[in-house]
């Protein structure tokens, strides 16, 4: 076990190491080669302190990554732990009922909601605030004493939400297709003549032959809802490292825009690791 | 004065269609009536497209959305098997009807070990309780000429062969205690000492347990053999049925005579390759729709 | 009675009839695209289509609420909203298929590096090389390029091209692999024909047939990106749906439809499109997505 996870960890820091590279050299060709700059991902002077339009008051590195890791993660949190919730689950289900176009059914909701542009929905939730609490602002600033911070869970939930509609949609089709590859094998029939019923033929058979492939989609989406936080974080004004990327290249702040990028690339390395991990546990012993 | 047996098995007057593809719809079964009594072997046999496996899947419930019963009746053991809710045929199918198929490997789940498929099967015979001990299954295993259980119980489906398999769904009939077994086309991927293993298996069982055997096979070979009596089909209907003896030394029909030979002709190569003579198939044809009249013989050799 | 020599010309239409028969399927889906498309993109050009300038608010503005005349309403200097959106978002269709033609075209071509060798381990490279890149997300590279290269239309859709080329590569790659493996591909071997011969006469034209339902489901998919980068500014001071979201955002309090209504356009476009792509993929077997049941 020890010997598998090191051997994914290395395989992981060489892909992070090549992610890097490549980031850098897509700054220095994007900003230098074709956008002219004479200010260069090597130079010294590129690498200041950060910017006052990045944070209201002067604040560490450490302090910024800090503040807008925070922020990212409680969406992240919501909406990758929301798709894969109702994904799976949703997923499942559809395969279980898949002679009633259960999938089509189950997916039409997200997919539909997933049509809407993400960033639209700042324009709902304000005139929402605006209407309802008689501010154009993001929420309702009453602040509760005591207990969780129920502005800053409203607050990421409301960016969470749309990227959280287009990953399900995607996970609970893909789950839904990985069932179907195992439901369309010969030895389905064989099990019905057998005298097998729905549920078991569908529990102990097929979701078990097709666990592998279900889990190998645990880390796919992840990548598509941090892409979607890079918009929806900066389009509802919500300090999260999205934001700061979108920030930074405004700025031309090439730190800036590595370590957001990085800090994507590191999650999404991450969880990566740990889906391989449980793919190799769950594989059955040869 | 003896008394006829009750047949355990009636089917009068089935007539079902089934797709064809490019939309249209043809007749699967036409007007198809025979019995099968328990402790007999009846083999039903056709050239492919002639309606055997339709019948097998339509006895056992699963024919498919798009195959449509016209007109006609399956009875089994007293039960009206195409009126019956489909929780009833999923029981006849655990226990009282087993079907062994082609296609040995696509019988089970194939990463499942035979030991736990086992399990499974006592668990849907409902035989639990008198079954729950490993030690009690080496008698079921050694009827069905499987002499070393403690190999193959660790093993996985997939990696038995193929006549190993077609045992293990004997002896998954035998524990279910089956009145009936339904072999489709279950030798077709066995070898010419494999397919006779498995027969000479099947007509010791059919003996001591007094179980009824239907087969369909794409041939006559060797039926008078083993079988009681042969069915022959031809395009969806019943040609001729009688005791195997009777269909392999004197059929009625050319075109049983011809299937019964089935030797390709060197001599002449017609274009189309027909897998009988002209005047055969008429026949059959005629019979099959009801308009039949005896071959003439002079005309038949002549061809 | 002799048979009657049938022409050439006589055999290729009926054979293209068939062929025709057999796709009616998809010429069906023709038809609402054929709809859709003209309808975008036979609107009123002759607007002035600088966002800056449409959306600049006069000191006395003469915006007018959605009505029976201006479906969507005017913006502050009287323009109406509707003709605005169907510009806006037929120029966003018309990128949209620029860059998934010249997207797939690039991942076709990536593919074909690779797809002549032999070797079973042909695709290697490619699948090696997106198994690091999938870990950065595609839309932090559009907006690293589109943004450093000074935000204008032409370079962000380079980006997508190249970004699309990218992911679509390995997806291919896959549909080449399974091809080679396929059982016509062993017959051809026995046969005698070599692997350029098998992949360009067997392989090649099972993949091509994907690319149709791979092709319409990307569409909406990369109009919704164009629609993001346009939010965000990286796409030059040029009409488009995120930009006059964008604009109409300042006026939110004032003139909410001048940022609810284009929204509301492209949503029902990007949704009619996504359910065409859905359905050319079920009919062409074929897609972006697996296939559901």
């Amino acid at each position: 076990m020890t010997r598998i996870c090191f051997r994914y960890l290395a395989l992981a820091l060489v892909r992070w190491s090549g992610v890097l590279i490549s980031l850098v050299l897509l700054v220095e060709f994007s900003f230098c080669v074709v956008g002219g700059s004479n200010r260069h991902v090597w130079g010294f002077d590129v690498y200041q302190s950060i910017p006052l339009e990045l944070s209201v008051q002067p604040i560490s590195w450490w302090e910024l990554i800090a503040e807008r890791s925070g922020a990212t993660l409680l969406a992240l949190a919501i909406a990758y732990g929301g798709a894969l919730l109702f994904g799976y689950a949703w997923g499942i289900l559809a395969g279980r009922f898949r002679r009633f176009r259960a999938a089509s059914i189950f997916s039409l909701p997200f997919s539909l909601f997933s049509c809407v542009p993400g960033f639209w929905f700042v324009v709902l939730v304000a005139i929402h605030s605006y209407v309802v609490w008689k501010r154009p602002g993001f929420a309702n600033e009453l602040v509760v004493e005591s207990g969780p911070n129920l502005l800053a869970w409203w607050n990421a939930a409301v960016v969470a939400l749309p990227a959280m509609a287009v990953a399900t949609a995607w996970q609970l089709r893909s789950v839904a297709g990985a069932i179907e590859n195992e439901a369309s094998r010969p030895f389905v029939k064989g099990l019905y003549l057998t005298g097998y019923s729905e549920d078991a033929i569908f529990y102990n058979n097929i979701l078990q032959r097709a666990l592998p492939g279900i889990v190998s989609l645990l880390d796919r989406t992840l990548p598509l809802v941090l892409g979607s936080f890079i918009f929806l974080e900066w389009a509802f004004h919500y300090d999260g490292v999205g934001s700061l990327l979108v920030e930074s290249v405004r700025l031309g702040f090439y730190p800036g825009i590595v370590v957001s990028g990085m800090w994507m690339a590191t999650l999404a390395t991450a969880v990566t690791m740990g889906r391989q991990v449980v793919a190799k546990l769950l594989q059955p012993v040869q | 004065m003896e008394e006829t047996p009750t047949a355990l098995l009636e089917i009068e007057g089935l007539t079902a269609e089934r797709p064809q593809g490019m939309g249209e719809r043809g007749i699967g079964l036409r007007d198809v009536s025979f019995t099968v009594h328990s402790g007999e072997i009846l083999v039903l046999a056709g050239e492919a497209g002639s309606g055997r496996s339709l019948l097998g899947l339509l006895l056992v419930g699963l024919s498919g959305p798009g195959v449509k019963v016209l007109d006609g009746e399956i009875r089994f053991d007293g039960i009206d098997l195409l009126k019956a809710r489909a929780k009833e045929r999923r029981r006849l199918r655990r226990s009282e009807i087993a079907i062994i198929r082609r296609g040995a490997h696509d019988q089970f789940n194939p990463d499942r070990t035979v030991r736990k498929w086992l399990r499974e099967v006592v668990k849907m015979a409902r035989r639990t309780r008198e079954l729950d001990d490993e030690k009690k299954w080496s008698d079921y295993f050694y009827r069905v000429g499987i002499v070393e259980p403690e190999q193959i119980l660790p093993r996985r489906m997939h990696e038995l062969p193929s006549i190993t398999i077609q045992r293990l769904m004997l002896l998954r009939a035998l524990i279910g205690k089956a009145k009936l077994v339904i072999c489709d086309d279950a030798t077709a991927d066995l070898d010419r000492i494999a397919e006779k293993q498995f027969i000479e298996l099947l007509s010791q069982l059919r003996t001591e347990e007094n179980i009824a055997v239907l087969m369909t096979m794409g041939s006559l070979r060797g039926v008078g053999q083993f079988a009681d009596r042969v069915a022959v089909l031809y395009e969806g209907g019943l040609l001729e049925i009688g005791p195997a003896h009777e269909i392999v030394e004197s059929p009625a029909f050319a075109y049983t005579r011809e299937f019964l030979v089935s030797l390709p002709r060197i001599t002449h190569l017609p274009r189309l390759l027909p897998t009988v003579s002209k005047n055969a198939a008429r026949e059959a044809e005629g019979v099959i729709h009801r308009q039949a009249s005896p071959i003439d013989p002079s005309a038949a050799a002549k061809d | 009675m002799a048979n009657r020599r049938t022409s050439k010309l006589e055999k290729w239409a009926v054979h293209a009839l068939a062929r025709l028969w057999e796709i009616r399927n998809v010429l069906f889906l023709a038809v609402p695209y054929f709809f859709l498309l003209s309808w975008l993109f036979l609107g009123s050009s002759s607007i002035d289509s600088r966002p800056a300038e449409i959306f600049s608010v006069p000191e006395s503005p003469v915006w007018a609420e959605p009505d029976s005349i201006h479906w969507f309403g005017t913006t502050g200097s009287g323009v109406d909203l509707f003709q605005l959106t169907r510009l806006a978002m037929g120029t966003s269709v018309a990128v949209a298929v620029v860059c998934s033609f010249f997207g797939i075209s690039t991942a076709m071509l990536v593919v074909a590096l690779f797809a002549f060798d032999s070797s079973e381990h042909r695709f290697r490279p490619i699948f090696v090389f997106s198994r690091a890149g999938f870990l950065l997300p595609a839309m932090a590279v559009l907006v690293i390029f589109a943004g450093g290269s000074g935000g204008s239309l032409p370079f962000a859709m380079l980006g997508i091209i190249v970004v699309t080329g990218f992911y679509l590569a390995p997806m291919i790659a896959n549909w080449f692999e399974e091809g080679g493996k396929g059982p016509e591909v062993l017959a051809g071997f026995g046969l005698g024909l070599s692997w350029q011969d098998m992949l360009v006469g067997r392989v090649l034209p099972k993949v091509l047939r994907r690319l149709v339902g791979m092709f319409a489901q990307l569409v909406p998919v990369i109009i919704l990106l164009e629609m993001a980068l346009s939010f965000m500014g990286f796409t030059g001071d040029r009409l488009g749906v995120g930009a006059m979201i964008a604009y109409g955002q300042q006026s939110i309090i004032e003139a909410p439809w001048l940022a609810v209504c284009p929204g509301i356009l492209a949503s029902v476009v990007v949704a009619a499109l996504s359910l065409l792509g859905a359905m050319v993929s079920k009919v062409t077997r074929s897609g972006l997505l697996p296939r559901h049941f």
